[in-house]
């Protein structure tokens, strides 16, 4: 079982926070800034033969926003399935609902504690 | 370093990059408002105040979170197109970007927390902006907070509960990545879980089956220390189109315990009963082939090339030691090239010297290079001043930046921001006419300020140039005359009268404003300049405005040096000061009054200076018949008389300063190609030095 989670974020911090927070529960955390570099680093690990368990995006990204990365994941055959968390600090509801309507699994309220950052993962990824 | 450190640095860079986007980006948006904004820059600035967000609760500062909170909220409008954008909203946003500038100080330990009344009173304005839409937003906002949290609550309770679980998920539910394997183990942490049934029913015939599709459904009970809302938890994410109930039961005597399963991520196909074995490995199926897919995927062509970082940060006093060795490593080369020349070296060992003489001077560009960025950050930052001194003096001005890929030394680019705000402010104060008194000069209303970098023999060249109503030549003048700083009966050119303005002292504004009449004038902005070896010249042209060019080294840690000698000892004195070197003739030196002298040049009497005697330099005394050296240093020439020309060299700058203490006079110290230690001259100081007790201004 894989225990591989690329983070895309466009916030360094954000994604430093996470790949510390991950890294300390055991697992393997790969980084991307925005949606297309997700979907190149997604290439990039599967040309090496890595599979990813699970995607944590932020919603709102320079280049390629979230809802697209994700929308262009789901119409992957390799990511069809992969579980994906979105990452969000916007409040409203309705951006959770874009984000399950394109294809998310889950979301997070940023800011998170590390424990719930590492519950939520668990609920797809052991 | 720890890893709060860390995370605390990382969040302070990424922030402020974010501020001094922000600040450009509030300004392009003004300039577009009226028109349609770009709703690619509005989500950028949306998102830049959204990123400081998301990093400060990240990193533990409620304070700046709760800010840019509030800031986001009005930018979302914006954003929605729901609220207008004008002077007043941006003025009040820029604000709001300055109060996080240094609340992100005052985390990095420089400067005071903007007090919480004024963060408040801004927060009060932006709230004015959102009307009644902000208790909504705010509900919102906690009510989401809310959710999460109960993922957090709810642990252990002291009493033993039962819950019974209908679990129908909806059929397209691994779509969205829930794996209902996942689901019971998450159940299964929470106390003991038990599968009472699992629903065939909905299962077709294998023909007919679509193995990304979920056809079975569960009947669970969960007993344990656990609550109600850690059964809901587990279901947080479960979408719309499933159906979970769950319902409390008084705790029974535990039930059969054959029937009870311990489920686990892989128990389940093993105790479910055998007609669902075959269906249960449909959630497995595109797993598998996502597997296989990635196996026998093509690598890709060029491995490494896009992955990895493309650059690494380097401490600058690294940077600053490895110019310093290739410094001395030019050098040592020289001399072992002179050495080995001398002696009559093979054709072989010639080539070899050849080949690494230049080897090393690729490796001097290349080191040099490293230390170099481009001016447009620094230029950039200029257009909020500006707006802000046109604002407050209802003047209107367009600033113009030109060659903002133009590379500076990095310590050169730290050093000239001050002089260049002084600049600029003195532009727009003094420089600039207001739209009345420019209409009434036939111009159009908006002024023009440019601030321009370009490359020019060996040097980089900054401009600033206004199309304003240019210096008044006759009151400085007067000005400089009333001071006593130059005799009434003077004979200085236009060009030196206007170089009077950097005089210290002499400022020729009609009124003081709060902005240029601080009391740091234009004399400090020239020996800023000077620190950094560079020159600062005037054109100015009455109605048509003034243009300051700054000519800087591209960099400080070498210097381009004409070597002469004095007595027994070298000097070097800077290229960039140098006007010619001439051999004068015995009767062009003049002494006026036996204690000035001038030397005439094709007719024009330039100020002497007596290097030997300056520098108090024992041996032979400099001589007419020697050579002479001529300067500039603004706007004015003055002859050094030396013994003689030695030639030009490229040398690596020691500070003298840090190893000894500041001479006045001397720029630093340099180790010349024949290993003599030779004392790098400060022509500007010198000049002052000569001339500290003359009338005329320097």
């Amino acid at each position: 079982m894989s225990n591989v989670i690329l983070i895309v974020d466009d916030s360094a911090t954000i994604r430093a926070t996470v790949k510390h927070t991950l890294t300390q529960a055991g697992y393997d955390v790969r980084q991307a800034n925005d949606g297309q570099d997700g979907l190149n680093q997604l290439k990039t690990l599967s040309g090496t033969g890595t599979r990813v368990a699970m995607i944590i995006s932020d919603v709102n990204m320079p280049v390629m926003d979230g809802l697209t990365f994700i929308r262009n994941l789901k119409s992957d055959a390799t990511y069809k399935f992969t579980p994906v968390l979105v990452l969000t600090t916007e409040s409203q509801d309705s951006r959770k609902e874009e984000g399950k309507a394109a294809g998310a699994a889950g979301w997070l309220v940023k800011p998170f504690e590390p424990d719930t950052l590492v519950g939520v993962v668990r609920k797809f990824v052991r | 370093m720890g890893i709060e450190n860390e995370l605390k640095g990382i969040f302070l860079e990424e922030s402020r990059e974010h501020v001094a986007s922000l600040e450009n980006d509030l300004l392009a948006l003004e300039e577009a408002a009226g028109g349609a904004a770009d709703p690619e820059l509005v989500n950028r600035i949306f998102r830049a105040a959204h990123t400081i967000k998301g990093g400060s609760g990240s990193v533990g500062y409620p304070e700046l979170m709760g800010f840019t909170h509030t800031m986001e909220n009005v930018l979302d409008r914006v954003r929605q197109n729901a609220l207008a954008v004008d002077r007043e909203l941006i003025s009040l946003l820029l604000s709001c970007v300055d109060c996080i500038a240094r609340m992100l100080d005052a985390m990095d330990h420089a400067g005071e927390v903007p007090s919480e009344a004024e963060r408040a009173a801004l927060a009060t304005r932006l709230n004015g902006f959102l009307g009644g839409t902000v208790a909504a937003a705010q509900a919102a906002g906690d009510q989401a907070v809310a959710v999460v949290t109960a993922l957090d609550k709810g642990r252990k309770t002291g009493r033993e509960r039962c819950f019974r679980i209908r679990m129908r998920l909806a059929p397209d539910v691994l779509e969205s990545g829930t794996d209902p394997a996942m689901l019971l183990t998450e159940l299964a942490d929470h106390g003991t879980l038990a599968v009472e049934q699992v629903n065939l029913e909905q299962v077709p015939a294998l023909d007919a089956m679509d193995p990304y599709r979920l056809y079975l459904s569960w009947d669970l009970t969960l007993t344990g220390h656990v609550t109600r809302d850690d059964v809901e938890g587990v279901f947080i994410f479960v979408s719309e189109g499933s159906h979970i109930d769950i319902t409390e039961e008084a705790p029974a005597a535990p039930v059969n315990q054959n029937s009870t399963a311990q489920v686990g991520a892989l128990d389940i196909t093993e105790e479910a009963p055998a007609a669902a074995v075959s269906v249960e490995a449909a959630p497995a199926a595109p797993r598998a082939e996502a597997t296989v897919r990635a196996e026998t995927a093509p690598r890709p062509e060029a491995q490494g090339g896009g992955k990895g970082p493309s650059s690494i940060r380097v401490d600058t006093q690294r940077l600053d030691r490895l110019v310093n060795l290739v410094g001395e490593l030019v050098i040592g080369q020289a001399r072992v090239a002179q050495a080995c020349l001398k002696d009559g070296a093979t054709p072989e060992a010639i080539a070899a010297i050849e080949s690494i003489d230049r080897i090393t001077r690729e490796l001097q560009d290349e080191a040099m290079g490293m230390r170099m960025l481009p001016i447009g950050p620094t230029f950039v930052q200029f257009q909020r001043v500006v707006r802000d001194l046109a604002v407050s003096q209802g003047k209107q001005v367009n600033l113009e930046i030109k060659g903002k890929e133009t590379e500076l030394d990095k310590s050169i680019i730290e050093k000239i921001g001050d002089p260049l705000k002084h600049m600029v402010r003195n532009a727009v104060d003094h420089g600039l006419e207001t739209p009345a008194e420019r209409r009434a000069a036939g111009k159009p209303e908006e002024g023009t300020l440019t601030m321009a970098a370009y490359h020019q023999e060996g040097n980089i060249v900054i401009e600033i140039a206004d199309d304003g109503k240019g210096l008044n030549a006759e009151a400085i003048a007067a000005k400089a005359v009333r001071e006593g700083v130059i005799p009434a009966d003077h004979n200085l050119s236009e060009s030196q009268v206007h170089a009077l303005i950097f005089h210290p002292g002499l400022s020729t504004a009609q009124k003081v404003t709060d902005l240029s009449g601080r009391g740091v004038g234009m004399d400090v902005v020239k020996r800023n300049i000077e620190e950094l070896r560079g020159r600062v010249s005037i054109e100015s042209t009455p109605g048509k405005g003034t243009r300051f060019k700054i000519a800087l080294p591209l960099t400080l840690a070498i210097i381009d040096g004409m070597a002469i000698s004095v007595g027994p000892q070298v000097f070097l004195i800077p290229l960039l000061s140098i006007v010619e070197s001439v051999r004068p003739r015995p009767g062009d030196l003049k002494s006026v009054s036996g204690r000035d002298e001038w030397v005439t040049l094709r007719g024009e009497s330039l100020p002497l200076i007596r290097l030997h005697e300056m520098l108090g330099v024992p041996g032979k005394a400099c001589a007419a018949e020697d050579s002479l050296v001529v300067v500039e240093n603004m706007g004015r020439r003055y002859g050094l008389l030396v013994n003689d020309i030695l030639g030009q060299q490229q040398v690596v700058i020691k500070s003298i300063e840090q190893h000894y203490k500041a001479v006045d006079g001397v720029a630093g110290a340099s180790i010349l190609v024949d290993g003599r230690v030779a004392m790098i001259l400060d022509v500007a100081a010198l000049v002052r030095r000569a001339f500290a007790k003359a009338r005329v201004a320097c």
